[in-house]
């Protein structure tokens, strides 16, 4: 943002008093764009107004109207309110009043009045600006009379601007320049002496360069009013460090203890369970492996058995199934395996297993629901005619065997069932259980109260 | 597809396994001497009987297995990467994929997985062992359950024999069964434990000691053996509770739990460190330090564990607590060096050696280097030195990477980093900021006003470079905001019609806080406070105030505020509305009269009997750990007055400005903070009291100019200006 000590003499020298004096506007402007570039303008702008501001570093009248003049030259193609210094012009045609009675002397930030003739000038020039008028040196349009003139009227541009910083917030618009001129009210060295108040040119350039140039030059900067942010506490943790106990166990790998006591019995009875999975076992087969497991409870964790292969035990031996399973029942993983079973294809052989199953043990209700359905929707599902009546007829007969069993409530799952005698009623099958349904329902009410009596 | 190439797998398996040939009577003979050798711990003669076995069935993964084990055990557990070899070599004989604990079909692997996750527990490689464990479990533990107690003497496959010694090594065998489901559940509850799951560890020694642990006393009282077995390990199971209640923080059945144990075992050094602990927590920090100075430190412990490097964490961790941060410091820099040197010693007895081997089985896992760094780094930023801290932090959060507390305290060393402590302001050096210097002389001289003290630069490089910067600290915000549960009160959009599921709910959660313990519902709470709080704060440095904002509103809803949280919780959402334009709403929120509570703790809401449980002497060292200003309520409000202020300038109320300002600083203290300077200086230069500005400079910042200003010079009207000498 800072401008290098080259650019700054390039832009002194076009604001020095001499050019300004003799020069036109016109070849004021091609001169300073000789030196700088679109990019430059914005902080060759910047400086500018810190210039404006400080009346002892632009002193003669003519340098502050060439200066007012670039801002305006700079944008010039672009509408008047997209200049970004075009607050400037507004600030310089209604300067702050200073009150001095409230005891205000000097707006460090404001820049200082100017004359009836230059106001002229600048209204022109941002209303309606003529060829003519570049024409001009500075000197010439600040001897104008202009008393007889009429002003230009820029309450346009002021709405455009006021509407667009309305837009902004507070704090965009609440800093000041950095800069406070601060002259010395005594002499601070020999060459002062009976000179108070006079330009000294070498200390004005010393100064103009340490304002504009180098890094963080305080042209960059500005002052804001800045809240005292407080940073949060510490987290406050009553048990947060890691605290180290001692670990009294050792843990150490373990001693195969089945190695060579894997008698004959149990490959042979690992052999025969993998022949299951794949085929029907003879009978004398089935025997051996029954024999075995009954032997040694502890056998039908060794066997290879998981619930991934269990469909295929059921399918291919669904006797050597419903055994395993009944001695897999103290299993933590018993769950798994219904669910497999649920879940796995209906047939004759999985009907099998779950009716047998039921009579042997008491079975989660929710299970055999679920199995229920999962028959009904198969049936339902099934595309082949043949096929379909034949299950149809094997679920009835499985579902009589339950009621009658009294394995399962009828009432839970009574509409389910109801829906799907009326589906099927062609079937003899169905229709009997239809009627056996219907007459328990309507026994239902007579057997409570006798139960309730007994 | 997985399924089927499981089912092909396995089938190639029973094929395989078939040619395998039938064990002669000679071999079994082998086998069962070789057992009793590696029991009576004669591992030398063990490992030449399985040299003699494996050379008559070469192609039995059983035996092989058993001769690594035994090889492992005679090298004094030196040779780990040749174990691990073995093992695999012995996976590949038994068709066993051990990297996929789902391939685990049949118990007669269940020794190998068990070794491999003992392995695996030694490496610390805790997840993995648990999976393995986990499903092991489900097929090891009817094996050791009571059921099978019933059947102790009916013996397996007594077909062929007949030999006394067979029936002997045969029950033998379902003992040592069950020793493994023993084992492998106290392995199990080992790693709960080890990955912060205090929960789980106590179901399942819950679970175990119902079923696994009591087999004897179902079978009756012929086996005497059994119920032997069963009292050695009650005291295990004892220390296990222990250390489940300690993580769970539930002090009333730890207490109890403890007692037991001091009373059976009151020599036995993980009692005393769990005791120590236990008083710790409850705050009785001397009785603590008491309890750790009566053990003998030996070096090691038999676990490989290295006394000294737990002797000085704990230290720290008691002076930490006591707010002694320095001696704290000492502390774990001491066990870090113990723990260093403990490394180095094994390093160089294993130079000849490759990898792990060298370093006993358990050794390998021994070093608590990131244990370390993480207290020390929490110690060390409440020191004061945040540049350090976060040097370890940083570290320890690559470990620890799902602890939300950890995160939110890297982020508060890049806070303290760059902002030392809230008095900063007041130091000379800030306030040498407000004129930076003058420039010219004579008519030209000027002042250089400091821009502020907001410093906006923006990191170099990307902010997930770790670096002590506000930007990575709003990254270490959002994950550690991530890793909490859901705020239950975004969360609670459902009906709340059931007060009693939600109230109960978050009570159950812990949230895990590697490497310390989970945090309960009620520490998530204020940590979330802490961690928006902090978010807000970041956020505003950032500039983002949108997102300070929001923080800010999350703050203030919390349920549970400390009075300083609600306070802050004001000034950032008060400072975020100024800068999005909504004064009117800040100036509100920044009445000083609101300030009525600036406590760091929220308000005590122990019962009688927790506070008669503590010693007096321990109770006050709870709460502040670490200074924080402002420290009373007068400064606090004059802060949230001097905001007022600034507030006012920014409208340009400069009357009600300067008001509340000069209000504020007869009250904040000396010396005043810098940003006041600034705020007086702006409000009289902007309001063109040139002359009133001066003799604030010339009194404060006498050093930048020479003019000195008469006071009578205020009446008179007629100071010379610099344009109309000019000219």
């Amino acid at each position: 943002m800072a401008l290098s000590v080259k650019e700054l003499a390039s832009l002194l020298s076009v604001l020095s008093e001499d050019t300004t004096q003799t020069q036109s506007f016109e070849s004021l402007a091609t001169s300073f764009h000789h030196y700088f570039t679109k990019q430059d303008h914005f902080k060759v702008g910047s400086s500018i107004v810190l210039l404006l501001q400080n009346r002892d570093l632009l002193p003669h009248p003519t340098q502050k109207l060439a200066a007012i003049f670039l801002l305006y030259e700079m944008y010039r193609t672009d509408p008047i309110a997209a200049n970004p210094f075009a607050t400037v012009f507004v600030h310089i045609l209604n300067p702050p009043t200073e009150n001095q009675e409230a005891g205000q002397f000097d707006l460090h930030w404001a820049i200082p009045a100017i004359s009836p003739a230059e106001r002229y000038f600048l209204s022109q020039l941002i209303s309606s600006p003529t060829k003519e008028m570049f024409k001009k040196t500075p000197t010439q349009i600040i001897q104008l009379d202009v008393s007889s003139m009429q002003n230009f009227d820029v309450s346009g541009l002021q709405l455009a601007l006021a509407e667009r910083q309305s837009e902004m917030p507070a704090q965009s618009k609440s800093a000041m320049p950095c800069v406070v001129p601060d002259r010395d009210t005594k002499p601070s060295s020999f060459d002062h002496f009976g000179k108070p108040g006079v330009i000294n040119p070498d200390v004005q350039r010393q100064t103009i360069e340490s304002l504009l140039t180098g890094n963080k030059a305080p042209v960059e900067n500005c002052m804001m009013p800045e809240f005292i942010r407080l940073a949060p506490p510490l987290h406050i943790a009553e048990d947060e460090l890691c605290w180290m106990n001692p670990v009294d166990m050792d843990y150490s790998v373990a001693w195969d203890t089945t190695m060579c006591v894997s008698s004959s019995a149990g490959v042979e009875i690992r052999r025969l369970m993998s022949k299951a999975f794949k085929g029907a076992l003879t009978l004398q087969q089935q025997q051996q492996l029954l024999d075995e497991l009954e032997k040694d409870n502890k056998l039908v964790y060794h066997i290879g058995l998981t619930p991934a292969k269990l469909p295929d035990l059921v399918e291919n031996n669904p006797l050597v199934a419903i055994e395993v399973l009944l001695r897999l029942m103290q299993s933590n993983q018993i769950t798994e395996y219904f669910s497999v079973l649920v879940n796995m294809e209906m047939s004759l052989h999985s009907m099998e297993v779950v009716n047998r199953l039921t009579t042997a043990v008491e079975l989660p209700s929710e299970f055999i629901h679920l199995y229920i359905s999962n028959c009904i929707s198969t049936c339902e599902t099934i595309r082949d005619r043949y096929l379909q009546n034949r299950l149809v007829r094997l679920v009835c007969v499985f579902l009589q065997s339950l009621i009658r069993n009294k394995i399962i409530d009828v009432k839970d799952i009574f509409i389910e069932v109801q829906a799907f005698c009326i589906e099927f009623s062609r079937i003899r099958e169905a229709a009997g259980l239809f009627r056996l349904l219907k007459s328990l329902d309507s026994a239902d009410p007579q057997n409570t109260p006798t139960a309730a009596t007994r | 597809m997985a399924d089927n190439k499981a089912k092909n797998d396995s089938d190639a398996e029973m094929e395989t396994s078939m040619p395998l040939p039938q064990v002669t009577e000679s071999q079994k003979e082998l086998a069962s001497q070789a057992m009793s050798e590696f029991d009576k711990k004669q591992y030398g003669s063990c490992c030449s009987l399985m040299h003699k076995l494996i050379a008559q069935r070469p192609t039995d993964p059983k035996v092989a297995h058993n001769k690594a084990v035994a090889e492992f055990f005679q090298s004094g557990f030196l040779t780990t990467d040749e174990f691990r070899q073995q093992l695999s070599k012995v996976c590949q004989m038994a068709h066993v994929n051990i990297d996929n604990s789902e391939s685990l079909e049949d118990v007669d692997h269940s020794v190998i997985y068990f070794n491999q996750a003992v392995i695996l527990y030694h490496l610390r490689q805790y997840k993995a062992a648990l999976n393995i464990l986990d499903k092991l479990f489900q097929y090891i533990e009817p094996l050791g359950s009571s059921i099978v107690g019933t059947y102790r003497l009916s013996f397996r496959y007594t077909v062929e024999s007949s030999v006394r010694d067979r029936k002997y090594v045969d029950s033998n065998n379902e003992f040592q069964e069950e020793a493994l489901a023993k084992k492998a559940t106290m392995l199990l509850v080992e790693l709960y434990l080890c990955t912060y799951q205090p929960e789980k560890a106590m179901g399942m020694v819950h679970y175990a000691e119902k079923t696994v642990f009591t087999a004897g006393k179902n079978a009756g009282e012929k086996e005497n053996k059994e119920d032997q077995v069963d009292e050695a390990w009650k005291p295990k199971i004892s220390l296990y509770k222990t250390r489940c209640l300690l993580m769970m923080k539930s002090m009333k059945s730890c207490k109890r739990e403890i007692k037991s144990l001091m009373s059976t075992q009151a020599m036995n050094t993980a009692v005393i460190y769990l005791k120590s602990n236990f008083e710790h927590l409850r705050g009785n920090h001397k009785k603590a330090m008491k309890m750790l100075g009566s053990v003998s430190t030996s070096d090691f412990t038999e676990a490989g564990e290295c006394m000294p490097v737990m002797y000085n964490n704990n230290l720290g961790c008691i002076h930490f607590h006591l707010s002694k941060h320095h001696l704290g410091a000492f502390h774990f820099r001491k066990a870090f060096q113990e723990n260093e040197n403990a490394i180095k010693d094994i390093k160089r007895g294993a130079e000849h050696n490759k990898n792990l081997s060298g370093k006993t089985l358990n050794s390998i896992g021994m070093s608590r280097h990131f244990e370390l760094l993480y207290n020390m780094g929490i110690q060390l930023l409440h020191c004061g030195k945040a540049m350090p801290a976060f040097d370890c932090l940083v570290e320890a959060v690559q470990v620890f990477r799902s602890n939300p507390r950890l995160w939110l305290r890297l982020a508060e060393c890049c806070i303290m980093a760059n902002r030392q402590n809230n008095d900063e302001d007041r130091k000379l050096e800030k306030r040498l900021e407000v004129i930076q210097g003058s420039d010219g002389s004579g008519i030209h001289r000027k002042l250089r006003l400091g821009p502020g003290l907001k410093k906006d630069n923006p990191s170099p490089g990307t902010p997930a470079i770790p670096a002590a910067t506000h930007e990575f600290a709003a990254l270490c915000l959002k994950n550690a905001l991530h890793l909490l549960p859901e705020d239950p009160l975004t969360a609670e959009k459902v009906p709340i019609e059931d007060s009693d599921t939600v109230k109960i709910t978050p009570e159950m959660v812990l949230v895990p806080a590697p490497p310390g313990n989970p945090l309960k519902a009620a520490e998530v709470a204020s940590l979330r406070c802490s961690i928006l709080a902090a978010s807000a704060y970041v956020a505003l440095c950032l500039n983002d105030y949108t997102l300070a904002l929001l923080h800010a509103e999350n703050l203030l809803k919390q349920p549970k505020l400390t009075g300083a949280q609600r306070y802050l919780g004001h000034l950032y959402m008060a400072e975020a509305q100024v800068a999005m334009d909504k004064i009117a709403d800040a100036i509100q929120l920044l009445n000083p009269e609101l300030v009525v509570d600036i406590s760091l703790t929220l308000p005590e809401n122990k019962t009688e009997q927790d506070k008669s449980e503590r010693d007096p002497e321990a109770s006050e060292s709870k709460g502040y750990f670490y200074p924080w200003s402002p420290k009373d309520l007068t400064r606090a409000k004059a802060i949230a007055q001097y905001d007022l202020a600034t507030a006012h300038a920014i409208r340009g109320e400069y009357d009600k400005a300067g008001q509340n300002l000069g209000e504020s600083s007869s009250r904040i203290g000396t010396p005043l903070p810098a940003q006041m300077y600034f705020l007086k200086l702006y409000l009289d230069l902007i309001e063109g009291r040139r002359n009133m500005a001066q003799v604030v400079i010339k009194d404060h910042f006498g050093h930048v100019t020479p003019n000195r200003v008469e006071m009578k010079m205020n009446s008179k009207p007629g100071v010379p200006r610099p344009d109309t000498a000019v000219s």
